[in-house]
């Protein structure tokens, strides 16, 4: 009889360190998950939560991006908060990191420590800067209600979507939003070797 | 160029936008804060992101190290990141997101001679976090060719008729380097050391008279090894219905580069001319020749034998000199080897059928497919007792062939 080869043994690569994107998509589960267990109250956290979960399962329903009204809501009912609002903008900010790089690689893929350097950087030279405008704006909001801040600050985003988006619709067709799928045609093995 | 992006830009401008909406409806700061790093995200990937180049991957040529072939990947890009899927020895896939100019080592082991692709790689580059990708994808792949193990041959069976002018085989011809032919009357040509003066006491009437001992020539023959690569099928019955190399055990096509470089290596050590056929559509030959650098030409030419489609229907039949051996290598699972047999036996030439189905494993088949199995193999069966009849040879490749070729070579011609 005979024996089934086994590949893994056969046949090996051996990459730089990293950790496998699996580690990602748990990461797009868990940090939503926390950071509504800590926005809102106890009793209501736990039926909202599923949602992150589901979305990081099912990753191009884009589902997650239903945890960023979770957290919204979560600061919204709670008084103005320097800690909320830090834990929420960290979280807002990972969410779409993680989703968008998780629909372009595959999960049972691994992603080296280099890899991940570019997109680090960016994410904390992003979140200093955002986490200053959420300070600002949470310490304006306690002391003195002032409408006019979100109608500024409301005015000033929607300024800038209307930029990206034509610049965008400028660029033409989108290109691929999920992981690369190659296809193996059968090589010519007549080809001399 | 314009940088192309995916759906990720919009879908976070979108969300900033709705955020801003929110806490303006709330009148709430904080809330509109939520969306500033959604915001920057997009404005930062707009304005500084680049749609990258098309990755370049570099593969070394395979290294052999202890039984396996190791293999260097490294992909040249402009982005920051490439998503790399590596196939190992067409069974084996790896999946790795590497930052560029970063190095891979791939180990794989060879387990079917022949022409393989240790790597074949893709890889596409990404940038701003999975926003923009390069447009194509780059791919590479590393081939090598394993050459097939040898078996020692004592002798191979000699043609009917031989009509080569110098080799290692007896003729028919009166000449010189064999054994004694016959004793005959002088003719003019031949030489004066040749005659025997006792056989010329005796036998000669008139004076004058001369009587020459004669010997056999020796000849060359003609070998034409025929390699039927329309099939490449494992031990493995159940492997059959799908390209799996691995775990379909010795194939009938390692069998019959096996066979075909042993007969050619024989025939080259005995000074015989061989040529190559292979079947199939767009099968090579090699011409027939002799010598040792010919055998290094058939011997590459051997280890680079590949499945082939079927042209039976319209390629026409393999040449072969006048006289010669034809050794043809099939597993005679259809009629195309059988039918070239009939037709090389009608014109005089010897065939000797070198069968290289390996001794199959019927595991893992069901009821229905073991009994297709066994009518498959009884019509092959009578394919093969058709052409025996019609005066080929049989040798089974997988038992033990040196002896079957000694058996040949004892049968009277």
């Amino acid at each position: 009889m005979i024996l089934p080869s086994r590949t893994a043994v056969l046949h090996r690569v051996m990459g730089p360190r990293g950790i496998p994107v699996a580690v990602l998509r748990l990461l797009l589960a868990v940090i939503p998950t926390v950071a509504a267990a800590v926005l809102l109250p106890t009793d209501s956290w736990m039926a909202l939560a599923i949602l992150p979960v589901i979305g990081a399962a099912f990753l191009h329903s884009r589902l997650s991006y239903a945890a960023l009204a979770v957290i919204a809501i979560g600061v919204l009912i709670s008084d103005p908060s320097a800690w909320r609002i830090a834990v929420a903008v960290l979280a807002v900010h990972a969410v779409h990191v993680l989703v968008t790089l998780c629909c372009a690689i595959p999960g049972h893929a691994s992603i080296s420590w280099r890899a991940l350097r570019p997109t680090g950087i960016r994410f904390i030279v992003i979140q200093a800067i955002a986490q200053l405008v959420g300070l600002v704006a949470s310490s304006l909001q306690r002391a003195e209600p002032r409408p006019a801040l979100a109608l500024v600050g409301a005015l000033a985003l929607v300024a800038v979507a209307v930029v990206l988006t034509v610049s965008n619709t400028a660029a033409g067709k989108k290109v691929r939003d999920t992981p690369m799928t190659p296809s193996y045609k059968n090589p010519d093995v007549t080809d001399r070797v | 160029m314009t940088t192309r992006f995916t759906s990720a830009v919009a879908i976070a401008t979108t969300c900033a936008v709705a955020l801003a909406a929110l806490g303006l409806l709330f009148s709430r700061g904080d809330v509109v804060a939520l969306g500033a790093p959604l915001a920057l995200w997009a404005v930062w990937t707009t304005v500084t992101a680049k749609q990258p180049e098309t990755p370049e991957i570099l593969i070394d040529a395979p290294l052999h190290e202890d039984g396996r072939y190791r293999s260097s990947i490294e992909v040249r890009s402009d982005a920051e990141a490439v998503h790399l899927v590596a196939l190992l020895g067409h069974s084996l896939e790896r999946q790795l997101v590497v930052a560029p100019d970063e190095r891979l080592e791939a180990f794989s082991i060879a387990q079917h001679s022949g022409p393989w692709f240790p790597v074949w790689a893709h890889a596409r580059a990404i940038s701003a976090d999975g926003a923009t990708t390069s447009a194509r994808d780059g791919e590479a792949r590393s081939r090598h060719a394993i050459a097939p193990s040898t078996r020692h041959l004592d002798a191979l069976p000699t043609a009917r008729t031989l009509s080569g002018l110098h080799g290692s085989h007896q003729g028919w011809r009166p000449g010189q380097g064999g054994d004694f032919r016959d004793i005959h009357p002088w003719a003019p040509g031949d030489e004066l050391r040749r005659v025997d003066w006792k056989a010329t006491a005796r036998l000669a009437r008139r004076r004058g008279d001369l009587q020459v001992r004669r010997m056999h020539t020796m000849s060359e023959q003609a070998i034409a090894l025929v390699v039927d690569g329309i099939d490449d099928l494992g031990e493995v019955v159940a492997t059959w219905d799908r390209d799996a190399p691995q775990g379909s055990g010795v194939t009938s096509l390692d069998l019959a580069r096996e066979a075909a470089r042993s007969l050619a290596t024989m025939a080259i050590e005995t000074g015989d001319r061989v040529s190559l056929h292979e079947l199939g559509v767009g099968g090579r030959m090699t011409r027939s020749a002799a010598g040792n650098r010919h055998l290094a030409r058939l011997a590459a030419a051997i280890t680079t034998l590949a499945p082939r489609e079927s042209a039976r229907h319209w390629a026409r039949t393999p040449p072969v000199p006048r006289g010669s051996v034809v050794f043809l290598l099939s597993t005679f699972l259809d009629d195309t080897a059988a039918d070239l047999a009939t037709g090389w036996l009608g014109a005089g030439h010897r065939v000797v059928a070198i069968d290289t189905l390996p001794h199959l494993d019927p595991v893992r088949l069901n009821r229905a497919e073991r009994t297709g199995l066994r009518l498959v193999l009884a019509e092959r069966r009578e394919r093969i007792v058709r052409i025996e009849r019609q005066g080929a040879d049989l040798v089974v490749w997988a038992d033990d062939p040196g002896i079957a070729m000694r058996l040949l070579v004892r049968r009277p011609r």
